[in-house]
């Protein structure tokens, strides 16, 4: 896992095999975020340490939509009034997690139903093998370039793989497919 | 401040209105000029006046640029042709109110009881976005108080992290004792790594305390002890206020900005049950005697050792001793006007009034925090066995007192000062601007070089007065040419130091024979113990008037027609410079090491 600032991955020391739900590795990820910014501008300093709070009683099984709203609100506090890059972009980790396991959070949230213990159980980016053909014509394939935290291999011409431990469910090399071969199931 | 000087004009859109204001300034500052108010807790006019941008950190000033559809700091922001600015854009009130209510769910709510109360920024700003709940944990922090310093006193926990004090004391003082340790959520203010606050090369001038928006940074309270004095009848309690609180008090009652209140601050004072009520105006003749005079004197007979440097600003003595210790000798060995007038009330008056001077307590109302230090500063301040002044209170302090005693300050009647040591010249009042000292001390020097009165027409110095960096001037008085400086900001005193400095190392003469400098900006009257001012700029320019305004009105416009100095020279001190004024009124300065580390303490510990 890292933390995203625009093309720049910072890596920290989580690894995103380690098991655990959606619910743990946010709560990992924002624990870093909270204890590793800068700390000097108050959107970023207070709202990563707030969100690190609601997570944690979403976890305990406190938590109701109310606060799966609240994250949603400072995610985009942080992303309108934060001043650097780190502030800025470290909530769209948060808002693609968001965006694809919605639903897993907040049937856990109002329902109560068991997550998935692994993050790679759930459902994910994937190259379709019949449609990929590794863009001969580029040096490096476009989603190859996008992708923040080099997730994708795979050589020139050839099937291109997306390691699962590493995505981050951004979802940015869908757009630039020229084959539309990613997709998420 | 400068905005009339750089002309260059702009035409930028804020909402949807076309203004015309200056280039090159925060978009922030554009638009208070217009009079669109966006909410703000870090920055502060003070800091693009001076050519720093603050710490941009609280992310309330966000507003969108309509041309790019970008949301931006507009503090952080300049102004350009052309932009197109809303401030009230709908993206950027919620992120605003949110990022007000994850600050206020870290603060502390002790509104109630605490020490800005009804006079906090932070109050006000909520107040003024209608925040009306705080959806978030509430999880302030518990670091522990910094008490240790004689003036300013730190409560990590209300601080909200803005850095305005940082700013304040890196930049504009240039003593940089503060410091926002830790990173993530951990952070806290606290003095520079760690060392107790007496320990860094903090000069007390409390600019900190002034430009805080919360009770982060405040000054030492002494109203318990104060009470503790006035309340034992056997202390003869006399207070004496300093020339910038009369034109700044009435601001804690809602009087504009400068009105000028001194019959009501007596009468006020009387009521609080003060056995005597002087003047510390008077205290200011007595300054002016001994420092023109000892102008005047180096001027004549010794121009080797000029310039004289006024030493009036304690904050600015403890900075010379720290970041200029080979300034020092130039220093006014004159006492400050509070301590001169505090030495003889325990002499003379006690003498005058037959009261055993260990009984009389004197008590200051300054604008200053420095002055809470500056009473312990040399053992010079307690030559008559006595401390010539036992307790300082600030302006604001002295505010809390009339409202705890349930004065209706705007309605008092005005009364006189007491006699002996309360009648003062205009030339005294006039210490609390700017300019002030400079301009009483020339008035004085006059007459001692020519032995001549300056006409009354060309008393006024217009080059010392108004609020610009540093004012210089060449001022011609018969024949002699005395170049002086007026200087406000320890960062504007650089310059005028540097120069004399190197002078100084090439053998030439001194650029300036007579400087005059305060640490705060615009001089007392701009201290760091003045009422909290919303627009602080306003405050200072309607105080100088104010200041002014006395002076214009006062029946002697030079100390040393002052009667009542006269007669107190003539029964008691003898002449100025004399014997007795020595012993009384004169104090030393010694080079005092710069402390920023622990390992920089240690090391001068084992020497």
């Amino acid at each position: 896992m890292a933390v995203v600032a625009r093309r720049t991955a910072i890596p920290f020391d989580v690894s995103i095999e380690s098991p655990g739900t959606i619910l743990d590795i946010l709560h990992k990820y924002q624990t870093i975020c909270a204890n590793e910014f800068c700390g000097k501008c108050m959107p970023c300093r207070y709202g990563t340490k707030e969100e690190v709070f609601i997570i944690d009683k979403i976890i305990l099984g406190q938590g109701t939509m109310e606060d799966y709203q609240q994250l949603k609100t400072i995610n985009k506090t942080m992303k309108t009034a934060s001043f650097c890059m780190l502030g800025l972009r470290s909530p769209f980790v948060i808002d693609a997690l968001f965006k694809y396991y919605g639903t897993e959070i907040t049937d856990f949230i109002e329902h109560k139903t068991p997550m998935p213990k692994t993050y790679t159980e759930l459902p994910k980016f994937l190259i379709k093998e019949d449609l990929c053909n590794g863009c001969p014509s580029d040096e490096k394939a476009p989603c190859k370039q996008v992708c923040a935290v080099n997730s994708i291999d795979g050589d020139k011409g050839a099937l291109h793989i997306i390691n699962q431990a590493k995505c981050y469910r951004c979802d940015e090399c869908v757009a630039v497919c020229p084959t539309n071969a990613i997709s998420f199931v | 401040m400068n905005i009339e000087n750089q002309i260059d004009m702009v035409n930028i859109t804020i909402n949807g209105k076309e203004v015309s204001v200056p280039k090159g300034i925060p978009i922030i500052a554009a638009a208070d000029e217009v009079g669109v108010r966006i909410p703000r807790l870090c920055y502060h006019p003070d800091f693009y006046q001076n050519g720093t941008n603050g710490s941009g950190s609280c992310g309330l000033c966000v507003v969108k640029n309509n041309t790019t559809g970008k949301i931006i700091r507009s503090c952080m922001m300049k102004t350009t042709e052309g932009m197109n600015i809303s401030t009230n854009d709908p993206q950027c009130e919620e992120a605003r109110t949110t990022a007000m209510q994850l600050i206020l769910a870290n603060h502390p709510l002790e509104c109630l009881t605490c020490v800005r109360n009804t006079r906090c920024e932070l109050q006000s700003t909520a107040a003024e976005m209608g925040i009306r709940e705080i959806p978030y944990t509430l999880s302030p922090t518990t670091y522990p108080h910094e008490e240790n310093s004689l003036s300013i006193k730190i409560d990590p926990n209300k601080c909200i992290k803005c850095a305005r004090c940082v700013v304040t004391c890196k930049v504009l003082q240039q003593v940089q004792a503060l410091e926002i340790h830790g990173t993530g959520h951990d952070v806290y203010l606290r003095p520079i790594d760690g060392l107790g606050m007496s320990e860094t090369p903090c000069i007390g001038c409390g600019q900190c305390t002034a430009h805080c928006p919360v009770a982060g940074i405040y000054e030492k309270q002494d109203l318990d002890e104060l009470y503790e004095l006035i309340n034992n009848p056997e202390y003869h309690v006399v207070v004496q206020m300093a020339p910038a609180v009369r034109v700044a008090i009435g601001e804690e009652f809602g009087l504009p900005y400068g009105t000028l209140v001194t019959g009501k601050m007596y009468h006020a004072l009387r009521l609080l049950g003060f056995d005597k009520v002087f003047d510390t105006n008077f205290g200011a003749d007595i300054t002016i005697m001994e420092e023109a005079s000892e102008f005047s004197k180096r001027f004549i007979e010794s121009p080797d050792t000029l310039p004289v440097i006024t030493s009036c600003c304690p904050s600015w003595v403890n900075w010379c001793e720290k970041f200029y210790p080979d300034l020092v000798g130039h220093l006014s060995s004159s006492k400050s006007p509070h301590q001169m007038l505090g030495v003889m009330i325990k002499t003379y008056y006690a003498d005058h009034a037959k009261i055993d001077p260990k009984k009389i307590k004197v008590v200051s109302i300054m604008p200053c925090t420095s002055k809470k230090y500056e009473i312990k500063r040399h053992p010079d301040m307690s030559v008559a066995g006595v401390p010539d002044v036992d307790l300082v209170i600030t302006t604001r302090e002295f505010g809390h007192m009339i409202r705890q005693a349930g004065i209706d300050f705007i309605n008092l009647e005005d009364q006189e000062v007491d006699q002996l040591m309360g009648e003062y010249s205009g030339a005294g009042t006039i210490f609390g601007t700017t300019g002030g000292v400079l301009e009483a001390a020339l008035r004085t020097a006059y007459y001692n070089i020519t032995k001549e009165d300056l006409p009354d027409d060309a008393i006024e110095f217009k080059e010392a007065r108004g609020f610009e960096k540093n004012k210089t001037a060449t001022i011609d008085i018969k024949g002699y040419e005395v170049r002086v400086a007026v200087v406000h900001g320890m960062m504007n005193a650089k310059k005028i130091l540097e120069e004399i400095r190197e002078a100084k190392e090439i053998g030439e003469p001194s650029p300036y024979d007579l400087i005059e400098v305060m640490a705060c900006y615009g001089g007392c009257l701009g201290g760091g113990g003045q009422p909290y001012a919303k627009n602080p700029q306003k405050a200072k320019e309607m105080r100088s008037k104010g200041i002014y305004a006395d002076d214009k009105g006062a029946k002697k416009r030079r100390s040393h027609e002052n009667p009542m100095i006269l007669k107190m020279y003539e029964e008691y001190i003898g002449a100025p410079l004399g014997e007795k004024a020595h012993h009384l009124l004169h104090t030393h300065y010694a080079p005092k090491p710069i402390i920023r580390t622990k390992a920089e303490r240690d090391a001068l510990k084992t020497q």
